[in-house]
């Protein structure tokens, strides 16, 4: 069974934010909650480096492991997803993400902690599928129309990649072999140590 | 375009998307009102905002969607992309993965383009201000209000007293209306973004060899072996050309950027040098001096294909490492070492932008970037080139064939001789047309005089001083008196302060954009101020040129909204109420009032023989664009299909009639193809030889040609000399006989000329050496703000000029006064990813705004320390001339000491003020932030009057 | 002493009472999904677009 993932390489990434406003434009996310971010590292200086950063759709992910309610459940192609009618807007998945994912509107002038809001990998949610209440709690439904999160598919240098993990391990190998070099993506190393 | 159809994919009834309020299951989540979606929003956002946002998703799941090709409007690479419309309005957005030229890619504002077509923050219908207030007037009265007065002015201060800026931004076939609009009003007082953009690029490439235009393309970057990039952010300013860029480099591409500022861009590179703003000259010259010392250069090509770099290797000689670091600051090793890459790695690619070209001397840079290139042999070969990459979506287009002073469409010259061709294509009498303008005639910088037919309008830098300077020494009847801003944003020109004194001097302003733009607010205007709701590039249809010269067709994905007009029916309305539209639009078609864009083609192919604008006819274009799966993404040629074996979308020069099926030529000057296979040569466009020396072209010759040495362009003269007249039809001889290439319209003497393998422009040598210009050998001069006084006395400005684009130019006065211990700072601006140009726009899609919603500068920390500010900290930036602008200073590395950088896209905040209230109700962009060029400073270049926005001086203190 | 014995026994007897009906809550599992049921989110759904999301992999990240 395919299993679908992100991938940002990071040699390729230039801080466009297309990631970003592609979010914006397909699920008309509201200002001041983004699925997707650009994050800088040494802004400025030799050694800059940026990746895109949404929720990485995590095998075992620490969101659903924590989350007091159970809202979290992932469809059987890896993508993980929640129930917004669920979510108690706690954020306590926001405490155990490793990637800042999960995001909360504002519901209030008093600043009142809304649902959860995160990266859905353009699959929707538990409602019918393209439907008023899907496209409203959680966005356009891409996936099911074979069509891969629009974030990667417009992404500039095709940096951002998304889709079936072996088909984007595929394309990001030849990718390296044609670097002639070792693999820079971010968090290769620390993965597997400096001297891969 | 109606491409394909499918079935709407919402299943439910009118769905609301995010931005509504929440459905919930739940009864104490009913009861708490709390919603699903966020609201932070809003606060910020107007209802009606909100309300148009829920609108815009599916909403009828029993229509059909429409997918519409179109081409995004934010930069010159000319991205794809796929619109989906249902019931007229546009629902979604997806990639165009079939687009050779970005593969479905997009930056931050091509993949939030859809918002355009629900943007409220837009003027809506023709307004006017009275007593200071905007109020709606009807399109008939605005037409006639401003036509009146107009008019009036022009009986008592002549045709020139208008002036008015097209655009970069409407497509061909409306920045050639807005051209031709102006030659029928009798003025060649109209200009566009072009100016300010790479005016200093077309002039110096064109006299350099022949044309004004990037050589090659984006997408023959992926063949270089080297790649510098000097004064281009690209992965801000041109974001998907960094997807051909960095795959060169995984092919083992060495990657070079030369900045001031460590960009983004800079970020990628191998190699990194770091040198003063303003010293191109002396940096490039740098490199040529190892260049040559090591004899790096390519003999044979120097000998066969340049004139003059003799002269210019003697210039050359006085930069030598010691003196090429006083001036830059790039050391020895770091110049050696970007030599030695780029002559050990060939064919290489030489990248600019506005870091090149707008300075005083940006003339000079740009030929300096030649010279390089040319010793090197990098020009006229695949994989090389001068890859200038052009800002505005048709900022080339509108080059070639749109409002510029100082030609006319296909840079057909202002002579006696152009405007008789043009007369001929238009079908109107010279006589006639040449009475439309002022008959005096006026000084012309040279101890003679001149006709305002004859001598280039004032340009879109210069404007201002059209209306402040003393009526006497203006080279024209009368001040400019009434000023039309169509499609340009003013914030992006200098001198802020002095322009809203323009404005508010002038009889009549009058704003022809989608957005009210600074134009709108910068001044305290009470009346005789309109704004005209002009249509979006999604609202129309027409041909666009990208920076490869590529014309890609964009369909028209929505009808306009509100009372927006496209540019072409605003033409039309003026002509028609100037008394003109007849002649002006005798054969265009028009309907209902709307010239079609296809017919303003025709008519533009008819007439632009110079620049091969001639073979791409609508139809031709719009099979390129149902057909993009087929081209080749390195080559751009298709392979198979029905436009086998053309280059996508027919990149100019596509020489001859349609008929004649040119393919379009992806590389200039390339000597390794045959003609009608899109090759080339150097253009003799300067006669045959200069002092003695031959300027043809020498032993070598495009692939093919019967004449294997240089020769001069083809007219019916030479045809005849060759024996090749009777080559032409009878038809054609009767339209050929007396005529060159670029006049005879019959196309037969280009026909004939490339059946034989020539090229009909001739086969000469590229000029290092451009003895029309003020500096025929590219000098250093050192800028008129200068922070290096010291080095003025070895490297001064030029002196002043009385009459330059009919205007005194100053340049030795101002250099005379020694600002750097006031002003200590180098102020360099540029883009920002998330905006565009002035940015009103892209300030107005909340998608795009709520990444960047502060006006900032860029500050060095031992300048920060020095000046006593913190990162986030209020600071006033002041420039020498007295502007000030209070922003937020960000405090890093990526400026070197001693310089720093500001974006350009801000406005609707002037020196502290917040201008708010001076929007149309409802029409202010949701981020407004001072415009840096409110601190910018005077400073033209001395060919084409490009401002200098590159290099001034600041001061930055806390606020 | 019997009112005592009542209250007693009535207590354990509601108790059980208590216990019994409250079964569902003992029965509590800790991190099992307790949302609504998503139709694309079975073996099948992903079964069934897979091809089609391989393929879309293919054609939007690849350099062509």
């Amino acid at each position: 069974m395919a299993r679908m993932k992100f991938l940002c390489d990071a040699e390729r990434c230039i801080e466009c934010q297309a990631c970003v406003t592609a979010c914006k434009n397909e699920h008309e996310v509201p200002w001041g909650v983004n699925r997707r971010r650009v994050i800088v590292m040494n802004d400025g200086r030799p050694g800059e480096k940026s990746i895109s950063v949404a929720c990485m759709h995590c095998t075992d992910a620490p969101c659903a492991a924590v989350c007091p309610v159970d809202c979290f459940y992932t469809t059987a192609d890896g993508i993980v997803l929640h129930d917004k009618d669920l979510c108690i807007g706690c954020g306590y998945c926001f405490y155990a993400c490793p990637f800042g994912a999960p995001q909360y509107p504002q519901q209030t002038a008093f600043g009142v902690r809304g649902k959860m809001d995160k990266c859905t990998f353009c699959a929707g949610g538990p409602e019918p599928v393209h439907s008023q209440e899907e496209l409203t709690k959680y966005g356009t439904n891409r996936v099911e129309e074979g069509k891969l999160p629009l974030c990667a598919e417009m992404c500039a240098t095709k940096a951002l990649i998304a889709g079936d993990g072996n088909v984007i391990a595929d394309i990001y190998r030849k990718r390296v072999m044609t670097r002639g070099g070792r693999p820079q993506t971010w968090g290769w190393q620390a993965a597997y140590g400096d001297d891969i | 375009m109606k491409l394909t159809k499918k079935k709407a994919a919402g299943a439910g009834a009118a769905a609301p998307g995010l931005l509504g309020k929440a459905l919930t299951r739940r009864a104490f989540l009913q009861g708490s009102g709390l919603a699903v979606g966020g609201a932070a929003v809003a606060g910020m956002l107007p209802t009606s905002m909100m309300k148009k946002a829920k609108a815009a998703r599916r909403i009828d799941p029993d229509q059909e969607i429409r997918e519409v090709l179109t081409v995004c409007g934010h930069c010159s690479v000319g991205c794809s992309t796929i619109a989906e419309v249902q019931n007229g309005i546009w629902v979604g957005q997806e990639p165009a993965l079939d687009s050779p030229i970005n593969l479905g890619a997009h930056c931050a504002k091509g993949a939030a383009l859809r918002n355009h077509g629900h943007s409220t923050r837009r003027v809506k219908y023709p307004m006017k201000k009275v007593g200071g207030r905007w109020e709606r007037i009807s399109w008939e009265q605005a037409i006639d209000e401003i036509g009146d007065k107009i008019l009036h002015i022009r009986d008592e201060s002549g045709p020139d007293s208008l002036w008015f800026a097209g655009s970069s931004k409407a497509n061909n076939e409306g920045a050639y209306l807005q051209r031709k609009l102006a030659a029928f009003w009798g003025s060649n007082n109209c200009d566009h973004q072009a100016r300010i953009c790479h005016s200093t690029t077309v002039a110096g490439v064109a006299n350099t060899w022949g044309y004004g235009a990037q050589t090659n393309s984006y997408n023959d970057i992926l063949k270089s072996k080297c790649i510098v990039m000097c004064g281009s952010n690209a992965a801000e300013a041109h974001p998907v050309a960094m997807q051909m860029i960095l795959r060169a480099k995984e092919n083992g591409s060495h990657m070079v950027v030369m900045d001031p500022r460590f960009t983004r861009t800079a970020a990628h590179a191998d190699t990194y040098v770091r040198f003063r703003s303003g010293t191109d000259v002396a940096l490039i010259f740098g490199m040529l001096y190892h260049i040559f010392e090591n004899e790096w250069e390519d003999k044979e090509y120097l000998e066969q294909r340049v004139f003059g770099m003799d002269r210019v290797r003697e210039e050359v000689k006085k930069w030598t490492p010691d003196e090429v670091e006083r001036v830059t600051g790039a050391s020895e090793e770091a110049v050696y070492e970007v030599a030695r890459i780029m002559a050990e790695n060939r064919p290489g690619t030489f990248v600019w932008c506005m870091g090149g070209t707008q300075h005083t001397i940006g003339n000079n840079y740009v030929r300096a970037y030649n010279c390089l290139q040319l010793a090197l042999g990098n020009i006229g070969v695949e994989g090389g080139g001068a890859n200038i990459f052009r800002g505005h979506d048709n900022v080339q287009g509108a080059t070639d064939v749109g409002p510029n002073p100082d030609n006319l469409p296909g840079y057909y010259p202002l002579s006696e001789g152009g405007w008789q061709h043009w007369a001929r294509v238009w079908d109107v009498d010279y006589e006639w047309l040449a009475e439309r303008f002022d008959q005096e005639e006026y000084d012309d910088g040279q101890n003679g005089k001149i006709k305002p037919m004859n001598s280039g309008g004032i340009t879109v830098s210069r404007w201002i001083d059209g209306v402040l300077e003393d009526k006497e020494n203006i080279a024209q009847r009368d001040n400019i008196r009434a000023v039309m801003m169509w499609g340009h944003a003013p914030n992006s020109q200098t001198r802020l302060p002095e322009m809203k004194e323009a404005m508010e001097k002038l009889d009549l302003l009058v704003v022809i954009d989608p957005y009210p733009t600074v134009s709108a607010v910068l001044h305290e205007r009470t009346d005789d101020t309109y704004l005209l709701p002009a249509a979006t590039q999604f609202e129309q249809a027409g041909s666009v040129t990208a920076s490869n010269r590529s014309l890609q067709w964009r369909f028209q994905v929505i009808e306009p909204l509100y009372e927006h007009k496209p540019d072409k029916d605003i033409a039309y309305l003026f002509a028609e109420k100037f008394g003109f539209a007849d002649e002006m639009f005798k054969n265009i078609e028009v309907v209902n009032k709307q010239p079609t864009s296809e017919s303003i083609l025709r008519e533009i192919n008819r007439g632009t023989w110079s620049i091969g604008y001639t073979g791409q006819s609508p139809e031709r274009l719009k099979e390129h664009m149902e057909n993009q799966r087929t081209f080749n993404v390195a080559s751009l040629k298709a392979e198979g299909g029905p436009v086998d074996g053309e280059i996508y979308c027919l990149p100019w020069p596509t020489y001859g009639t349609p008929e004649f099926k040119h393919p379009g030529t992806h590389v200039l000057y390339d000597t390794s193809k045959h003609v009608l296979d899109g090759g080339g040569n150097f253009r003799a466009n300067f006669g045959t030889e200069y002092e003695g020396e031959n300027l043809l072209a020498e032993g070598s010759y495009s692939k093919g040609a019967e004449i294997q040495d240089g020769y001069p362009e083809f007219d019916s003269e030479l045809l005849k000399q060759l024996g090749w007249w009777d080559d032409l039809t009878e038809e054609e001889k009767a339209e050929a006989d007396g005529k060159s290439w670029t006049t005879d319209l019959s196309g037969g003497i280009i026909r004939v000329a490339m059946e034989r393998g020539c090229h009909p422009f001739g086969n000469a040598k590229a000029r290092a050496y451009v003895w029309n210009f003020p500096d025929p050998i590219p000098l250093h001069r050192e800028p008129l703000y200068t922070p290096r006084y010291d080095l003025v006395e070895d490297y001064p400005t030029y002196e002043d000029r009385k009459v330059f684009y009919r205007l005194p130019t100053r340049y030795a006065s101002v250099q005379a006064t020694d600002y750097s211990d006031d002003f200590p700072l180098i102020h360099t601006s540029g883009r920002l990813v998330e905006y565009e140009g002035g940015g009103e726009e892209t300030r107005s899609n909340p998608w795009l705004a709520e990444l960047k919603q502060d006006m900032f500068v860029e500050i060095n920390p031992a300048d920060a320390n020095d000046a006593d500010v913190r990162n986030g900290q209020m600071v006033w930036l002041e420039g020498p001339e007295g502007g000030r602008i209070r922003i937020k200073a960000l405090v890093t590395e990526r400026v070197g000491r001693g310089t720093v950088f500001t974006p350009f896209h801000f406005g609707g905040r002037f020196q502290g003020e917040d201008l708010l209230e001076r929007y149309p109700e409802g029409a202010s962009p949701y981020v407004r932030g001072e415009s840096n060029n409110t601190a910018t400073t005077y400073g033209y270049d001395s060919v084409t009057m490009m401002q200098e926005t590159k290099t001034t001086l600041c001061r930055v203190t806390p606020a | 002493m019997m009112p005592k014995k009542i209250a007693l026994s009535a207590i354990a007897a509601l108790s059980l009472g208590l216990l019994a009906g409250c079964g569902d809550v003992t029965l509590y599992e800790p991190g099992v999904y307790k949302g609504s049921g998503d139709e694309t989110a079975s073996e099948e759904a992903a079964e069934r677009r897979a091809d089609a999301l391989r393929d879309r992999a293919q054609a939007a990240h690849t350099d062509r």
